[in-house]
C-alpha cells in the first residue's frame, strides 16, 4: 500500500520556543514522500529486439557460453515474478505481441528468421525502431518496461525528428520520477553485424566478431528496475562481473529524504562530542534534527557524515553539484531570557561532497567562507536545506569502452576486431543523460538545524 | 635629597598631567555613560567598526556600540593609570639619581630612555591586549585599521602626557641633561 502524507507537502513554520527564531522548513519532495509498505504488482511489458543483427547472440559458438540465451530465460522469469501480468513483444520495424511459444523462440535462432520468407517479415527484421518502443512505454504509468537490444543506433536516429520521437516519451517517464536502468552484457556473437556506416556515406556488414555487447533497458520505478537487475545478476551474471556493466539514468538520484526517513541521528555528527556541556539532540515530529551545543572558535565547521549508499541510488549517474538553501540567525545574548535573534545576510556557507563511500556535510565548511567572521560569545542558529544541484554523468563513462563513433566505425571494422563495439553507444547514453538533466529538479535531501554558542 | 623638592616635583607633574588626565577622564566618563548617538565620538568609533561584517551577521553598529564604548573606556582607564604611575614614578625617582661626577647626569639619559621605552611598549601592549586578546567581545568588531588608528592615537596622547608631566616634574639637577640632552635653555 502506498501512503501519501499530504500534510508534509506544505512548508512548515516552526518556532519551538522562544529560544529559537521563527524558521521555515521546505516540504520534502513529492517523489520521496511515498512510503511503501508492500509492493503492488503492476504489468510488465517486455520488448525483444527481433532484428537480424540480434541473431548472432543466440547462435551458439562452443566453447563460448552465450549469456544472452540464459539471461533471456531469467528475464522472462523475473518479469513474471514482478508483474501482475507480463506482456511480451518483438520489435523491428513494427511491434508485434508474442504468445508464449513465440516468446520462447526469441532465445532460439528461428525467432529471428522469417519462416516463409514473407516480404513483411523480411522488411521488419532489418530495422530497429526503438522510437516506436519508447512511444509505447508511456501507455501505462505504473508499468515496468524491459527492452532488449544491441542499441546499434545510427547517427541519423540520434538527431532531428527521429530522436525527438524517442526523446519525448523518455522525458515524460523521467518527469514522472521513473528511472532507466541500462544493463550491458558482453556476449558471444556468431552472426552478422549490419549497417556499419562508412566514411563515404554507405553501410557495410561485418561477420568476424566473436563477441559484442547487448543491452537490457529496464524502465520504471527504481525499486522495480533494481528488482530486475538484481535477479539478472543473481541468476545469469553471477561470477561474470567483467562481462557486464550497469548504469541507472534517472532525473532523481536521491534514494530518500533524510528527514522523512528520520535518518539523521547523533551518530552522524562527527566533530562534536555528545558528552560535552550544553549538548542536546532533538528530532522533531517532522524528522528535523536540531543539534544544540557549545563549540570553540577554533573549530572551522560542523561536520556530518553519512553512508553514500544510503543516500545516492547505487550505480546511478550520481550528483555532480549540491545546492544549499541556508538561513543563519545570530544573537549576541546566549541565554534564552535575553535572546534576540537577528537574521544574518550570510548564506551558502556550507559544503557537501561525496568522498569514497561517505557523504560528508560541513556546515560553515565552504572553502571561501571565512569562519573568523563569526563572533565568539554569540549564539548562532542555522537552518540548512540541502538540495541536489545537478546530476552527474557517470553513466556515459561506464560504457565508453564499448562504444564506437560513426567516424571511427569503418576504420574500426577494417581492423577485423573479434570484440565488436556498439555504434554511438556513448552518444545514446549521453542523450539519455541529457534528457534526464532536462527533467532534473532540485531534490531536497535533508534539512538540518544547528544551534550553538561560539566560545572563545 | 629634599622632601620639599620631591613634593614640588609631584605638584609639577600633577600640573603637567592634569590637562591630559582631565580630557581622558571626560572621555572615559562619556564612554561609560554612552556618548550621543549623533555625536562625533560615535561617528569616529563607527568608522573603526567592521560594520559590513556585522551587517552580514545581522547586527548593526548600534547593537555593538555600548560594549565597544565600554571597552574603549577601560582601555583609557588602564592607559591613564599607567601614565600616572610612570609619570610620578619617574618624577619622584629622578630625585634619587646620584649626580656626583661631571657628565653623570647625561649617563642617566639611558635610564630615562629605558623607562620611557618601557612605558611606550606598555601602552602599545595594553592596546594590543585589549583590542585583540581580551575578553571584550567588542574587540572582534574593530577593523585592523581601527585597531592601528586607536593604538597610534592613544600612544601619541599618553606619551605626550607622560613627557609633559615628567618634563615639569623631573628633579631640576637632571632635567636638562637627562630629558633634553642638555638642550633646554635657561632655568626651566
Amino acid at each position: 500500500m502506498v501512503l501519501l502524507i499530504p500534510f508534509l507537502f506544505t512548508a512548515k513554520a516552526l518556532a519551538k520556543d522562544k529560544c529559537q527564531p521563527d524558521f521555515t522548513i521546505p516540504p520534502p519532495p513529492k517523489s520521496l514522500t511515498k512510503v511503501s509498505t508492500d509492493i503492488k504488482k503492476n504489468p510488465v511489458y517486455v520488448f525483444f529486439d527481433g532484428s537480424l543483427s540480434m541473431k548472432g547472440f543466440v547462435v551458439k559458438q562452443p566453447p563460448q557460453e552465450s549469456i544472452y540465451i540464459n539471461l533471456l530465460d531469467q528475464l522472462i522469469s523475473a518479469a513474471d515474478d514482478l508483474g501482475s501480468e507480463t506482456l511480451y513483444h518483438k520489435f523491428g520495424r513494427k511491434i508485434k505481441q508474442l504468445n508464449e511459444k513465440e516468446t520462447q523462440r526469441m532465445t532460439q535462432q528461428n525467432g529471428y528468421d522469417c519462416i516463409d520468407a514473407a516480404t513483411d517479415c523480411e522488411l521488419d527484421n532489418k530495422e530497429t525502431r526503438l522510437d516506436k518502443v519508447f512511444k509505447a512505454i508511456t501507455v501505462e504509468d505504473d508499468a515496468t518496461y524491459i527492452i532488449t537490444s544491441d542499441l546499434f543506433i545510427s547517427s541519423e536516429e540520434l538527431t532531428g525528428i527521429r530522436f525527438e520521437k524517442m526523446e519525448q516519451p523518455l522525458k515524460e517517464i523521467l518527469r514522472k520520477g521513473k528511472s532507466i536502468g541500462v544493463l550491458g552484457v558482453m556476449n558471444s556473437f556468431n552472426g552478422i553485424i549490419y549497417d556499419i556506416p562508412t566514411n563515404e556515406g554507405g553501410t557495410i556488414t561485418y561477420a568476424g566478431a566473436k563477441k559484442r555487447p547487448f543491452f537490457v533497458l529496464i524502465i520504471g520505478d527504481q525499486a522495480n528496475v533494481n528488482f530486475i537487475k538484481e535477479r539478472l545478476k543473481q541468476d545469469s551474471l553471477m561470477d561474470k562481473e567483467d562481462s557486464y556493466k550497469f548504469s541507472l539514468i534517472t532525473s532523481n538520484v536521491i534514494k530518500k529524504n533524510l528527514n522523512l526517513s528520520k535518518s539523521i541521528t547523533e551518530e552522524n555528527l562527527m566533530n562534536i562530542n555528545s558528552g560535552d556541556e550544553g549538548y542536546k539532540f532533538t528530532l522533531t515530529d517532522e524528522g528535523i534534527p536540531i543539534f544544540r551545543f557549545k563549540v570553540s572558535q577554533g573549530r572551522d565547521s560542523v561536520k556530518f557524515k553519512f553512508k553514500k549508499d544510503d543516500i545516492i541510488v547505487k550505480e546511478s549517474n550520481s550528483v555532480a553539484e549540491w545546492k544549499w538553501d541556508e538561513t543563519l540567525w545570530t544573537s549576541r545574548e546566549t541565554k534564552c531570557k535575553k535572546i534576540l535573534w537577528r537574521k544574518a545576510k550570510l548564506d551558502n556557507f556550507s559544503h557537501a561532497e561525496i568522498k569514497g563511500e561517505d557523504f560528508n556535510i560541513n556546515i560553515f565548511g565552504k572553502k571561501n567562507f571565512d569562519g573568523s567572521k563569526l563572533r565568539w560569545g554569540w549564539r548562532y542558529f542555522v537552518v540548512s536545506n540541502l538540495y541536489t544541484g545537478k546530476n552527474g554523468t557517470a553513466a556515459a563513462d561506464t560504457f565508453s569502452e564499448w562504444s564506437v563513433d560513426k567516424a571511427d566505425a569503418e576504420s574500426f571494422t577494417k581492423k577485423e576486431p573479434k570484440i565488436f563495439k556498439t555504434l554511438n553507444l556513448v552518444r545514446m547514453i549521453k542523450k539519455l543523460n541529457f534528457v534526464a538533466e532536462e527533467e532534473f529538479e532540485p531534490t531536497l535531501l535533508a534539512s538540518i538545524i544547528v544551534d550553538f554558542d561560539l566560545e572563545k | 635629597m629634599n622632601v620639599i623638592n620631591i613634593i614640588r616635583s609631584v605638584l609639577l607633574t600633577s600640573v603637567g598631567l592634569g590637562g591630559f588626565a582631565t580630557l581622558s577622564i571626560i572621555l572615559i566618563i562619556t564612554l561609560f555613560t554612552g556618548p550621543s548617538a549623533d555625536g562625533n565620538l560615535t561617528d569616529f568609533f563607527e568608522s573603526m567598526t567592521a560594520v559590513d561584517e556585522l551587517a552580514e551577521l545581522g547586527e548593526t553598529f548600534a547593537g555593538v556600540a555600548t560594549s565597544m564604548f565600554i571597552m574603549i573606556a577601560w582601555l583609557n582607564v588602564w592607559l591613564l593609570a599607567f601614565t600616572v604611575i610612570f609619570s610620578f614614578g619617574w618624577s619622584i625617582g629622578s630625585h634619587f639619581l646620584n649626580v656626583d661626577a661631571p657628565g653623570k647626569a647625561k649617563l642617566y639619559a639611558i635610564h630615562w630612555f629605558i623607562v620611557s621605552g618601557a612605558f611606550i611598549a606598555l601602552v602599545i601592549f595594553i592596546n594590543g591586549f585589549i583590542l585583540n586578546l581580551s575578553d571584550f567581545q567588542a574587540a572582534q568588531d574593530i577593523t585592523k585599521t581601527g585597531t592601528f588608528t586607536l593604538t597610534v592615537y592613544t600612544t601619541l596622547y599618553y606619551t605626550l602626557a607622560y613627557y609633559v608631566s615628567v618634563l615639569l616634574g623631573t628633579a631640576r639637577f637632571v632635567r636638562s641633561s637627562v630629558l633634553l640632552a642638555n638642550k633646554l635653555p635657561g632655568n626651566i
